[in-house]
């Protein structure tokens, strides 16, 4: 092997520099394994900072959760290691690990739990504020179903001090939307406190575009198309940008076939299914997968046989003639998909509500709302 | 409610700008010009462009320009007097465009020949505020013989006097600077001889400069295009060495160019030095003779990384500052010629010189990989001269291309290194893709050539093409497969067999994306306390089960030949973990506590059998 595997280790990290692709993980993936077939501490923590931050941005939670993993045990040996070799602060990575965990339907409570345990010592131990954590219990407590400590947790986080270990002001911001949307069920207060990201006040990697998604399905179930549809022009770019984005994605899918812009819904479809169908973040493809089943099975309902869709060949249901798919199949294999990660999530997390989601997927088709003619000429 | 979606929060109200001259001026030189040294280039532009307007009206005129400069005297500062002898300022033309700004007597003309003049913003002499508190410029016209000259002058705060003059001057324009305390240095003889060099080498028109009783021609040096050569070797030597002065740096080699978009001749330098991926050439970029900049971007296709141009433009639109061109159709289509003339340069080199073209792949090899596998036009240009390590040797991405019609890659170098020894024994080219770059280059060789095949082989369905055994062999094979099975079990890795060829090669250890990845969180679990350990179990466990690693005998290979004789479990049981782990090294996988522990535990009872053997003979 090479003497030179180093410099190659940096030309990877180099190329995959904010860039937010497969590719890039895979090239970082193997920059790990040429550092550890050379037992190249240094370059291991390198590599896997860059595969750490890369895939965590390109919809791989999975080999960034590893990556990190690493990290922190190579730390908890040899604490030096953190200030000689890594660029960037560990502890504010850990809550991207952190909320990425319930992701995955076989990581249980338990363990779930157990890791917001491990960050929280951690925290404690570098005197940082336990914002960070609290924002994660937060978000637990909402998966796992403790509709009753909900409201606790979001006070006492707003309570507890900002330092810098927290999230920035504009995911802080989307996320107290976020509750006054989803638990106050306050739509017009949340639309005032998203008020300095919809100006453009505020903005980072996942704002506004997250924010403008989320909000473009409450003003739709409100009844406030025309403005639902001013929030999807906006963000729909942000939808696909990669496999981080599917959640948005089946969002925009969503909405695009409750308001009737099918040819558009069928555009997004088209770019994200292939990432979809790889994507092992099982729940952010899940809202993806929620998304095409809502419109297939839409298709479906106004007598549509067939439809033409460019999908690469490895999509797991078959075309009867090149790129012509058959709409009652499609909707059943989403359909029949969608029931089974729900039966995943609801048996880790002890509840029923990722079966109740599928549920109101479908009075909502009852609810089509076609867009006024004027705005959809734009 | 929604009203802040909908409603501008601004009313618009109309005012009138004050605009303040001094401040305009100070605006202009200081923050439009990269800095003071540009008032010599603003001179010479007028200068230039009066001569031009001169000769249309007197297609003789022999057009020149003079720099005089002249020491400080007593408690004078230094001067400079600029001359030179073209068509010269009437009284009304001095009112009109020196006290507007924006107005240029070049501009009325424009309409109708643009390519004539070089300025157009008639803002140039307020540059030379920059070094001096006031112009003082005496010109005559010679459009109109009766016209007495003019004197302006004009100071930096915005005021100016004319006045006629009753002496009689010959036609052109004179311009007196002094030098404004701390600008002496762009004063001095070696200043200005440097500066004019710089911004007038290429000007047909002759620049003298004088101080005292010295005078000297500056740019009688001409550029290599515009020379005859008795021999190519002399006109290689020529350019090279122009090249060498002019940027201070050597070239390996030199490409003509010529453009009638944009009307460009001038020659691009192949840079001896490797460059990176993300930083753009800087060239050197004369407008009618006149230096525009030395750090002009946007002249050459993006892809253009390896050379460093220096040319000399007719047609193209300089932006206000003069430093850089506007992004217009015609530098497009300038752009487009100067590419394909690098592109054909580069043809002709594979055809005739093939290794130098490798040469300067090589000494540019990231940053024509970056590009190629971004840019579909950069692909087609060097796409065919990307050299690929691959089972049959190094070859270029052109002749694999030529030779098959379906180019098959392994994506990581590690997989490449499983396969490699196998697929050359069966004449099969497979091309390492695991370096930077490689895949992205391959799918956009899928885009740029659909009908071409290409093909991702992972290591695991490599096996699967491999020559299968007989239903009797196979049952001579089943005690080892099955132990084999059991014994590498904990380390996720099924076993099988096959006939393949190099016959020396005991067994070939495949592995896949998935597998991979289980394996790395296998490792990682090793390091990690409790709390993440479950969960890279757990991760393990869900991608593991669906995917295993997989250990290939080769039944041709006399080992496993024996080893299909054995037995004794125990026995098939410590040989297949010590195939194991040497396929592991063989592919360069990293190996885990435990087969580090099987692999030192395998070495030493080897050690323990040589020397029992040894033993028995004594």
């Amino acid at each position: 092997m090479s003497t030179d595997y180093r410099q190659r280790i940096e030309e990877i990290i180099d190329a995959a520099d904010g860039e937010e692709s497969d590719r890039a993980v895979a090239a970082l993936e193997e920059a790990v394994r040429l550092a550890d077939v050379h037992q190249d501490i240094e370059w291991g923590f390198k590599a896997r900072e860059s595969l750490v931050q890369v895939a965590n941005f390109s919809g791989h939670g999975d080999k960034s959760l590893v990556a990190f993993s690493w990290i922190l045990a190579q730390i908890d040996k040899n604490p030096e290691y953190e200030d000689r070799y890594l660029r960037y602060d560990l502890m504010w990575r850990y809550k991207w690990i952190a909320s990425s965990l319930t992701n995955f339907p076989h990581i249980s409570k338990e363990q779930i739990l157990n890791v917001v345990e491990d960050m929280e010592r951690r925290y404690k131990e570098r005197g940082l504020s336990m914002r960070a954590v609290e924002r994660i219990r937060y978000s637990l407590a909402k998966e796992f179903g403790w509709e009753d400590k909900v409201e606790e947790h979001f006070e006492r986080w707003q309570s507890l001090p900002q330092d810098g270990s927290q999230d920035c002001e504009a995911c802080e911001t989307d996320f107290i939307m976020d509750h006054y949307l989803f638990h106050r069920n306050d739509l017009d207060q949340a639309l005032e406190i998203a008020r300095p990201i919809l100006e453009g006040r505020l903005s980072c990697i996942g704002v506004p575009g997250n924010t403008l998604t989320t909000l473009m399905m409450e003003l739709f179930e409100a009844g406030r198309v025309e403005e639902a549809d001013r929030m999807q022009r906006k963000s729909h770019r942000y939808a696909t940008k990669n496999a981080d984005r599917l959640w948005a994605a089946g969002k925009h899918i969503q909405f695009l076939t409750l308001t009737d812009q099918l040819p558009r819904a069928i555009r997004i479809f088209e770019k994200m299914a292939s990432a979809a169908v790889k994507s092992r973040e099982l729940s952010n493809r899940h809202t993806f997968i929620r998304g095409a089943r809502t419109l297939f099975l839409r298709m479906a309902d106004r007598g549509r046989k067939k439809v033409k869709l460019r999908l690469a060949t490895d999509f797991p249901v078959a075309c009867d003639e090149p790129y012509r798919y058959d709409v009652q199949a499609l909707g059943d294999w989403f359909s029949w998909e969608a029931e089974r990660v729900a039966d995943l999530f609801d048996a880790r997390n002890g509840t029923s509500d990722y079966h109740d989601e599928l549920k109101e997927d479908l009075e909502l088709m009852k609810k089509i709302q076609p867009l006024p003619r004027k705005a959809k000429v734009e | 409610m929604s009203s802040y979606i909908t409603e501008g929060f601004f009313k618009l109200q109309q005012y009138q700008f004050q605009i303040h001259l001094g401040g305009i001026i100070d605006l202009l030189s200081h923050h439009l010009y990269s800095g003071p040294h540009v008032f010599i280039r603003e001179l010479m532009q007028n200068g230039v462009d009066a001569i031009q307007a001169r000769k249309q009206i007197e297609e003789e005129h022999q057009g020149r320009m003079d720099i005089q400069v002249v020491d400080a005297r007593d408690d004078l500062p230094p001067t400079l007097v600029f001359e030179d002898n073209g068509i010269g300022l009437t009284e009304e033309e001095v009112h009109r465009f020196l006290a507007t700004i924006g107005e240029s007597s070049k501009r009325n003309e424009l309409a109708v020949r643009r390519g004539d003049f070089i300025g157009q913003f008639g803002i140039g002499l307020l540059s030379c505020f920059m070094v001096a508190d006031e112009i003082l410029m005496i010109t005559r016209s010679a459009r109109e013989a009766g016209h007495p000259a003019v004197e302006w002058r004009g100071k930096s705060d915005g005021t100016y006097e004319v006045r006629l003059m009753e002496t009689d001057v010959s036609p052109g324009t004179r311009v007196y600077l002094r030098a404004r305390k701390g600008m002496e240095a762009y004063f001095t003889k070696d200043q200005v001889g440097k500066l004019v060099r710089h911004f007038g080498d290429l000007l047909s028109t002759p620049i003298y400069l004088s101080h005292g009783d010295w005078t000297e021609r500056i740019n009688d040096r001409r550029p290599p295009w515009e020379r005859v050569y008795v021999s190519s070797e002399e006109e290689r030597r020529s350019y090279l060495e122009y090249g060498n002065d002019l940027f201070g740096q050597h070239f390996i080699d030199y490409i003509p160019l010529r453009s009638e978009a944009g009307g460009v001749v001038g020659a691009a330098y192949v840079l001896s030095q490797a460059t990176s991926p993300k930083v753009k050439s800087h060239h050197r970029v004369y407008l009618k003779g006149m230096l525009l900049s030395d750090q002009v971007e946007n002249l050459l296709p993006d892809w253009a990384v390896f050379v460093r141009c220096v040319v000399n433009a007719e047609h193209l639109r300089p932006v206000a500052s003069r430093e850089g061109f506007y992004e217009n159709e015609e530098l497009e289509a300038t752009r487009t010629v100067l590419g394909e003339t690098l592109r054909a340069y580069l043809i002709r080199l594979a055809e005739r010189a093939p290794h130098r073209l490798q040469d300067i792949i090589q000494l540019h090899h990231m940053a024509i990989c970056s590009l190629a596998a971004h840019d579909e036009e950069c692909f087609r240009v060097f796409g065919d001269f990307i050299t690929f390590e691959t089972t049959m040797g190094r070859m270029t991405l052109g002749d694999c291309r030529k030779r098959y019609d379906t180019i098959r890659y392994a994506s990581s170098v590690d997989e490449f290194r499983q396969i490699a020894q196998v697929a050359a024994s069966q004449n099969l080219c497979i091309l390492n893709a695991g370096y930077v770059y490689n895949r992205e280059l391959l799918s956009m060789l899928e885009q740029v050539e659909p009908d071409l095949q290409v093909e991702q082989v992972d290591a695991a369905n490599l096996t699967h093409h491999l020559e299968d055994l007989t239903l009797e062999e196979r049952e001579k094979a089943f005690l080892l497969l099955r132990t084999a099975d059991l014994t590498l079990q904990p380390y996720r890795t099924a076993s099988d067999i096959k006939k393949f060829e190099p016959t020396t090669l005991p067994t070939i250890y495949t592995s896949n994306e998935q597998a991979n990845f289980a394996r790395q969180a296998r490792l990682t679990k090793e390091l990690a306390d409790d709390t993440w350990g479950g969960i890279l179990n757990a991760f393990e466990n869900e991608y593991a089960s669906s995917q295993y690693a997989q250990l290939c005998f080769n039944f041709k290979n006399r080992l496993i030949q024996r080893l299909m004789k054995i037995q004794d479990r125990t026995v098939l049981k410590r040989v297949v973990e010590m195939l194991y782990v040497q396929a592991l090294l063989m592919g360069h996988h990293p190996l885990s506590d435990k087969e580090m522990a099987l692999l030192n535990q395998g070495l030493l009872q080897m050690i323990d059998a040589v020397l029992g053997q040894e033993g028995d003979f004594e």
